[in-house]
């Protein structure tokens, strides 16, 4: 009996020493994370993006209307099957001296291939957003959802972003995401994706919309919306943001 | 029958999921050599058919351990790049870059396998009980770097080699620890045993990514949006049995029949984290479930004692590889997950929290297998076999992260009884795989179940050799 009893003792040590060793063994090469590090090491930093207002002031005009703007996602091709197209509306409030302080904006979201009203999309709105000297302002949207039907993942996505936006012209901003991300279903990280809007006629959507604007153009070179101008296109632009 | 299949390494998807190839997996299952069969004696029986471990008494220890090499190559043509682009203001594959996504690849892989067994009859007559510690799915593999973009910041992610898209680096694997026993019915002439597996399922697979599931370098503006996914999952808490029987209608002869079951009995769910780092984005990391179907394996088969010196073996394996549809990554922090998609590879309507879908759809094969054993002095037993077994992998679902084709495999083996207790064996096994070349692509062209082609052209071998000990008292 005592001898049956040290062979089940036997028995067990040696198969708890066997499963360690063996774990050892089968585990000791392959490292995925040592070659994650290679790549990230590899690529280069994230760029560092100004999130302060602090251009310097200037006349700045008024953007009161409505805009197609089209939203590029960093690290994404911006075809026109992956830009994900909004209508932001702004409503300007001025100062004494005419000019704008602070404004109170909607969006809402379209469908990438019709640019209709996308299908299940709310409207959200952010109000009594400060508007710099600059003509700078910041947009923050928390708990935003994107609807399936406005993004090529053809799932909702849940996200965070902050934006720096940069009034051009009274026909033009450009805006970069400053920080944010998509929470789900995936994480992504939004910092560094961009937007242009361009001026539109209240209610425009579909075919009627023009062409989408992926970067910050020059002065010289902006697109009206069809629009009429209301005169020459605004002064200098001082306030690039940095991703752009 | 595992022990004869290319099973894994890699994706891997995967997609991210995913996943490594076959990595030097199937080496992994090729415990016990001539001696791991369906009707064997040997104390690999716990997990090869439990019936045997009644067949021979005593108290019998076995060590084993392999080391060999796997090497696999693969060509990447033009044609699998979704966007060839003329210059890097284009984006997607510039033409000063083709050879970051269209080329060879390689894979050159040292092998270390271990399996140990025991068994004992508890001083009971018609009784056996065995434990055994074996890896009959899975192993590792690690690409080459393509050093023509070694330190190329434009094209950071075109180092890791034009199979990144499916695979880098990583392991797939399932351990198994067996607790099997078995009786033998005299008066029936027929052995009945049973097993239960403690299963650990692992799968760290490091695969190259970008947000449209393309192939895709740069953007327009030059930014890179390749990335990685590293998936880092595992079940510790496996769980599946096994079965057999076998009949003995003559002292000279023995039919088997086992049958070895799903881990999990069917699907299973490993829980771990998505690490995802795409183009300059910073790093991010999601908790995440996998989950993914292993194969239930029958195996049926006989030995037939020609001679005192002489007994030829049998074996025919029936592997339901067609259970290893997808691998799908989900959300583990939404309670209602559930990867339900379509033909096409987007969520279906009642899909939920996907984060990615690795499609495979295997398919059902087989494994034929012919052995012997020569008994040439009272100490020493020359054994050989030579085994058939068929690819799993269609065309379109085949990559590098599980390299499979119909494949050949010899193995002379020899046993040397050094002394009444204790017996050595030697044997090399060697793997002649068929070469394949696939032109189609997966049909899953949505997300999140697309991923960039992954045809081309796939040869592989692999060789191992082991060394054995088996010691009785």
């Amino acid at each position: 009996m005592k001898n049956f009893a040290f062979k089940q003792n036997l028995l067990s040590r040696s198969g708890l020493l066997l499963t360690s060793a063996s774990a050892l063994l089968l585990s000791g090469c392959v490292d995925p994370k040592a070659r994650l590090h290679d790549f990230e090491n590899l690529v280069l930093d994230a760029t560092v993006y100004d999130a302060q207002i602090d251009a310097a002031p200037r006349d700045v005009p008024d953007i009161t209307g409505t805009f197609y703007v089209a939203f590029v996602t960093k690290g994404i091709d911006p075809d026109m099957d992956h830009l994900v197209n909004l209508i932001w509306t702004f409503e300007v409030t001025k100062g004494p001296n005419g000019q704008p302080v602070s404004l109170n904006m909607n969006t809402r979201s379209l469908n990438p291939q019709t640019r209709q009203p996308a299908m299940g999309d709310t409207l959200v709105a952010l109000n009594n957003v400060p508007i710099s000297p600059g003509g700078e302002f910041q947009l923050d949207f928390k708990d935003f959802i994107l609807v399936a039907d406005a993004n090529f993942t053809m799932g909702d996505l849940l996200l965070n972003q902050k934006l720096n936006v940069t009034i051009q012209s009274a026909n033009v901003i450009c805006a970069v995401v400053i920080e944010g991300a998509v929470v789900t279903p995936i994480p992504l990280d939004l910092k560094g994706s961009s937007a242009v809007g361009v001026r539109v006629p209240p209610g425009t959507v579909g075919n009627q919309l023009p062409a989408a604007v992926i970067e910050c153009p020059q002065v010289s070179t902006m697109p009206d919306g069809g629009l009429p101008d209301g005169g020459p296109v605004d002064a200098s632009i001082d306030a690039h943001p940095d991703a752009t | 029958m595992t022990r004869f299949r290319t099973l894994f390494v890699a994706l891997v998807l995967v997609s991210a999921v995913a996943t490594p190839a076959h990595a030097g997996g199937f080496l992994t299952a090729l415990f016990a050599g001539e001696e791991g069969h369906v009707t064997t004696s040997h104390p690999s029986a716990a997990y090869y058919n439990p019936a045997g471990l009644a067949l021979r008494g005593g108290n019998r220890f076995v060590l084993e351990g392999s080391a060999g090499y796997r090497s696999v190559g693969y060509d990447r043509p033009v044609e699998a790049i979704d966007n060839p682009t003329a210059s890097a203001n284009q984006g997607g594959t510039p033409e000063d870059a083709r050879s970051a996504n269209s080329g060879h690849a390689e894979l050159q892989n040292a092998v270390l396998v271990p399996f140990a067994a025991a068994a004992t009859d508890f001083g009971m007559r018609n009784f056996g009980f065995g434990v055994s510690f074996s890896v009959p799915f899975g192993g590792s593999a690690d690409f080459g770097k393509n050093d023509e973009y070694a330190g190329n910041g434009a094209y950071a992610g075109a180092v890791d080699g034009v199979q990144r898209w499916s695979i880098i680096n990583g392991t797939v694997q399932a351990t198994y620890l067996t607790v099997a026993a078995a009786y033998y019915i005299p008066a029936l002439r027929v052995s009945i045993g049973g097993g239960w597996n403690f299963v650990q399922q692992k799968i760290d697979v490091l695969r190259a990514r970008n947000l449209a599931s393309t192939d895709d370098l740069i953007d327009s503006s030059g930014d890179i949006v390749e990335g990685r996914a590293l998936i880092e999952a595992t079940d510790n808490r496996g769980m599946s049995f096994g079965a057999g029987l076998i009949y003995e209608p003559s002292d000279n002869l023995r039919l088997g029949l086992s049958y070895q079951g799903q881990p999990n009995f069917g699907k299973s769910t490993l829980k771990g984290t998505l690490t995802s780092k795409i183009g300059t984005g910073e790093e991010t990391k999601t908790p995440i479930v996998l989950e993914q179907s292993l194969p239930d394996i029958i195996r049926v088969g006989g030995s037939y004692r020609a001679s005192s010196k002489l007994e030829l073996r049998a074996e025919f394996d029936y592997q339901r590889w067609s259970v290893f549809n997808r691998q799908c990554v989900l959300d583990a922090t939404m309670p209602e997950r559930r990867c339900d998609v379509q033909s096409n590879g987007a969520p279906a309507p009642t899909g939920v929290g996907i984060t990615a879908n690795l499609d495979r759809r295997w398919k059902n094969s087989i494994a034929l297998r012919g052995g012997a054993s020569y008994l040439l002095t009272p100490t020493v037993v020359l054994m050989g076999g030579v085994s058939y077994d068929a690819n799993a992998v269609p065309d379109s679902t085949l990559d590098a992260s599980f390299v499979d084709s119909n494949k050949v495999l010899v193995t002379p083996e020899v046993r040397v009884q050094v002394t009444p207790d204790l017996a050595l064996a030697a044997r090399w096994t060697q793997v002649f795989c068929a070469k394949r070349t696939t032109t189609a692509d997966a049909e899953a062209t949505m997300a999140p179940t697309r991923v960039p082609s992954s045809r081309g052209t796939y040869t592989q071998s692999a060789g191992l050799f082991t060394l054995s000990a088996e010691y009785g008292f």
